[in-house]
């Protein structure tokens, strides 16, 4: 019989390693997923990910059973995305700053990767992915988060309420208005055209 | 809200398998009627299948070992904050469903802010019980600072209570 999370939360509350290692190995690739696709780069994905897990291991106290283990585990993982679209925000915001004073253009690289010179994006489906992740990353924050709870994680609204912050209504505008710029973010960049041609 | 927009949103729902059964018979047929809903839920349709022709990433089989290392390097309760009232912080912090990181910052200064308007209301409260007597003709803070002296002026010698009892009060008395 499978042990439930919040069953195995208990046993690594009371210091029990091997459940921890358990619970990690049930959710790293569907948090790496989500993380990855809030924060467009694996990299970060995978530091950020460690980081909600190391965070769920150091507060296993203040888990509290009644809650749902996996909400809050998303809500970690939700505040840590957060956190670094905010910062990149603010770290791109001071980059077109130094840009318009005249700063070298170098210091972008991190932050604007350039893709043309990778034979693996040659692919067209690759080329179509990239794409697609770009649009997602241009949406809003809260509307990005819930795109891809709902899209990819296949969570309630009710669970997205909880995790986002916000009432279940709110999720439901929030994800209507999501699509809405999606569509009309990749109709801009050409997929949704022939996208609609092939149906 | 625009009565199309809530429609959408409730498209948007429904394609999502989040409305009521009341709701979705509802919305089936107002699809059968409406070309222009019909067409938003294709659109929805489509956008969702674009989303989803992204591969799930796979993760680093490195990522678990180096995981539990990171684990075993660190100590499996967070150090303890200073807080001025720990107990009904962490109180506080259980009742909510946030990290205890996220809000150790915000209840320091709560704390902080709940002191100081507690001290605010307890001054306020002693300054209604004990009336400052408005004949005098001291200012009032000297009027506050000698309410705690409590200086005995009856039983006083004379040459002390001329220097303490301003030139008015000595008119009167007069």
């Amino acid at each position: 019989m499978r042990t439930s999370d919040e069953e195995l939360m208990m046993r690594c509350r009371s210091g029990d390693t091997a459940a921890f290692e358990l619970i990690v190995m049930r959710f790293k690739d569907q948090i790496i997923n989500y993380i990855c696709r809030s924060v467009g780069d694996y990299h970060q994905a995978e530091d950020l990910a460690q980081e909600t897990f190391i965070r769920i291991y150091k507060n296993a106290d203040s888990y509290e059973p009644r809650s749902k283990f996996k909400n809050w585990l998303y809500l970690i993982a939700t505040n840590l995305c957060r956190n670094e679209i905010r910062d990149r925000s603010r770290r791109k915001t001071d980059l077109l700053a130094r840009k318009s004073t005249g700063a070298k253009e170098s210091d972008s690289l991190d932050i604007f990767p350039d893709f043309r010179y990778m034979p693996d994006r040659l692919y067209e489906k690759k080329e179509r992915e990239l794409i697609i992740q770009q649009k997602i990353n241009c949406l809003p924050e809260n509307q990005r988060l819930c795109l891809i709870l709902v899209t990819y994680q296949g969570m309630r609204y009710e669970e997205i309420a909880e995790i986002i912050g916000c009432s279940v209504s709110a999720v439901k505008s929030l994800i209507h208005r999501s699509r809405r710029n999606m569509k009309k973010l990749l109709m801009e960049s050409g997929i949704g055209e022939s996208h609609n041609a092939k149906i | 809200m625009p009565k199309s927009e809530e429609t959408n949103i409730q498209l948007s729902a429904y394609f999502d398998g989040e409305v009521s059964r009341q709701k979705r018979l509802k919305i089936r047929k107002h699809l059968e009627n409406s070309d222009e809903a019909a067409f938003e839920l294709m659109q929805i349709t489509q956008v969702d299948h674009l989303l989803k022709q992204l591969s799930p990433i796979e993760t680093r089989d490195q990522f678990l070992l180096e995981l539990m290392q990171r684990v075993s390097e660190t100590p499996s309760q967070e150090e303890p904050t200073l807080t001025l009232f720990p107990r009904d912080t962490e109180r506080f912090q259980s009742c909510f469903v946030f990290s205890r990181d996220q809000l150790q910052l915000k209840f320091r200064s709560v704390t902080f802010g709940v002191a100081v308007f507690v001290f605010i209301c307890v001054a306020f409260f002693f300054l209604q019980t004990h009336p400052i007597p408005k004949e005098t003709n001291v200012p009032l803070v000297a009027r506050s600072v000698g309410r705690f002296i409590q200086v005995d002026l009856v039983s006083m010698p004379i040459t002390k209570k001329q220097s303490i009892i301003s030139p008015i009060h000595i008119e009167e008395e007069r």
